[in-house]
């Protein structure tokens, strides 16, 4: 027995299990991401059909994804469509991650939602026209994470029609609420967003929806429920979507 | 130490010698996922899956783990598993495995495959060990089960996600609420230890 827990040995042993443990994981992990990364794109479609609205239980996803929902390119600073970006990334093959460092804004350090100190300089958008609906990708931190989501709005008022987080790592039933039907509901009842100078003024608040303007935050979740209020406040904003939602002819069939 | 039989250490932690009920283990888990029947079966299958495949690697290598390092190696292979689990899930249940976000991950940390890994599988052959495992998941299954269809039917009036209480049925929120799984769990307690009074601690 005392070879057995002679130095040599316990090298040996922990050193094979590593390697065993780290092919299979790795493995299966590589294996399995082809998978994963198709099962990814279609609970974003998912995400945004619910956002905009479109009940999808009972239909094809991606035919429903298809007919009602439009994608475009826009230039965050200018506010319009473009076909691709400086770097060459079109609809098919645009990323945040892929973009250019020169396609990217340095925040200074005045990054309130917390989206990692740059902010892109292009972002793809989704149109639903049946309901004149924007629908915006928006992320922030949150209490552990950061949380990535849609909200979508009305083209003609910007008032709220509904959010969604597709990615979040916020504690379960507390933070992790952002998920919970009942709280995403009060979004789909046209809160207000902008005043008439294009300020943002929907408050995500914790003591309770009092105006047309307010969120009722979630209780036992006051980082997450600011964290929410500030990447809704900067992604609405001028840093943000800003001139996007200011610019004319969103619906315009073609985007030159 | 005479060799247990296949068929006792399959069965018996069902009800005899249950994880959840008689040693109280695994509970958290218990609490998080039997919401619905849908991702308390997942997580049954996978727990199934994660003690029977632990308990036999722990097993085959036992005789060459040394003892002072024995709980890391355990835990790498546990840790290994669950990993497996979790991609797969993610590869072929994403709906379900999202629903279930961090618990598939916290298997790791789930006393029973670690409890039956050190107590068990250390000192078993591979096989009997194998199927310890099995018995000691559908143990666990068995309480997760029973819990996540009381929670569905009286929570949401539906099982597997099919409406079966009459429309007239107003759902009880509480039964959605962690704490009910805690009622749940010591109500079927109560039941097996009237059946088998041995289980009784005392007091």
């Amino acid at each position: 027995m005392s070879n057995r827990d002679s130095i040599k040995n316990t090298f040996l042993v922990t050193g094979a299990l590593c390697i065993i443990c780290s092919v299979l994981v790795s493995g299966a992990a590589v294996g399995l991401k082809e998978k994963q990364d198709a099962n990814a794109a279609l609970d974003l479609k998912k995400n945004i059909l619910s956002v905009s609205g479109i009940d999808f239980t009972d239909g094809d996803v991606e035919q429903l994804f298809t007919e009602n929902i439009q994608a475009r390119i826009v230039e965050l600073t200018t506010g319009e469509y473009v076909n691709q970006t400086t770097s060459g990334l079109n609809l098919d093959t645009f990323d945040v991650k892929k973009l250019a460092s020169d396609e990217m804004t340095d925040l200074n350090g005045d990054d309130p939602a917390g989206i990692g100190g740059e902010r892109e300089n292009y972002a793809v958008v989704y149109l639903f026209p049946e309901k004149q609906q924007l629908i915006l990708p928006v992320r922030g931190k949150g209490l552990w994470s950061t949380l990535k989501g849609f909200v979508s709005v009305s083209a003609d008022d910007f008032t709220t029609r509904g959010i969604t987080f597709y990615s979040h790592g916020e504690t379960p039933g507390l933070g992790g609420e952002v998920d919970n039907p009942a709280w995403k509901a009060q979004w789909s009842t046209a809160k207000e967003t902008l005043d008439a100078n294009g300020q943002v003024i929907l408050n995500v608040t914790k003591s309770g929806a009092a105006g047309p303007n307010d969120i009722d935050g979630l209780a036992g979740a006051t980082i997450t429920t600011q964290g929410v209020d500030k990447l809704i406040k900067y992604w609405l904003g001028n840093d943000g979507f800003g001139a996007y939602l200011k610019s004319e002819n969103k619906f315009a069939e073609t985007s030159n | 130490m005479a060799e247990p039989k296949a068929k006792d250490v399959l069965l018996d932690p069902v009800f005899k010698n249950n994880p959840i009920a008689l040693q109280v283990l695994g509970i958290c888990s218990a609490l998080a996922v039997t919401t619905k029947l849908d991702t308390s079966l997942t997580m049954c299958v996978a727990v199934i899956f994660v003690v029977a495949f632990s308990n036999l690697a722990v097993s085959v290598i036992r005789n060459y783990i040394p003892s002072s390092v024995r709980i890391i190696v355990q835990m790498t292979i546990i840790a290994s598993l669950v990993i497996l689990v979790d991609q797969v899930l993610k590869a072929y249940a994403f709906d379900v495995a999202k629903q279930m976000s961090v618990f598939v991950g916290l298997i790791i940390t789930n006393c029973i495959v670690m409890g039956r890994a050190e107590g068990f599988a250390m000192k078993n052959s591979p096989m009997v060990s194998f199927l310890d495992g099995i018995g000691n998941g559908l143990g666990y299954s068995f309480i997760l089960l029973t819990v996540g269809f009381f929670r569905e039917l009286f929570g949401s009036g539906k099982l597997f996600g099919m409406q079966v209480m009459p429309d007239s049925y107003q759902p009880n929120g509480l039964m959605l609420l962690a704490p009910s799984a805690f009622f749940l769990i010591g109500i079927i307690i109560w039941v097996i230890r009237t059946f088998r009074p041995e289980q009784i601690e005392e007091a």
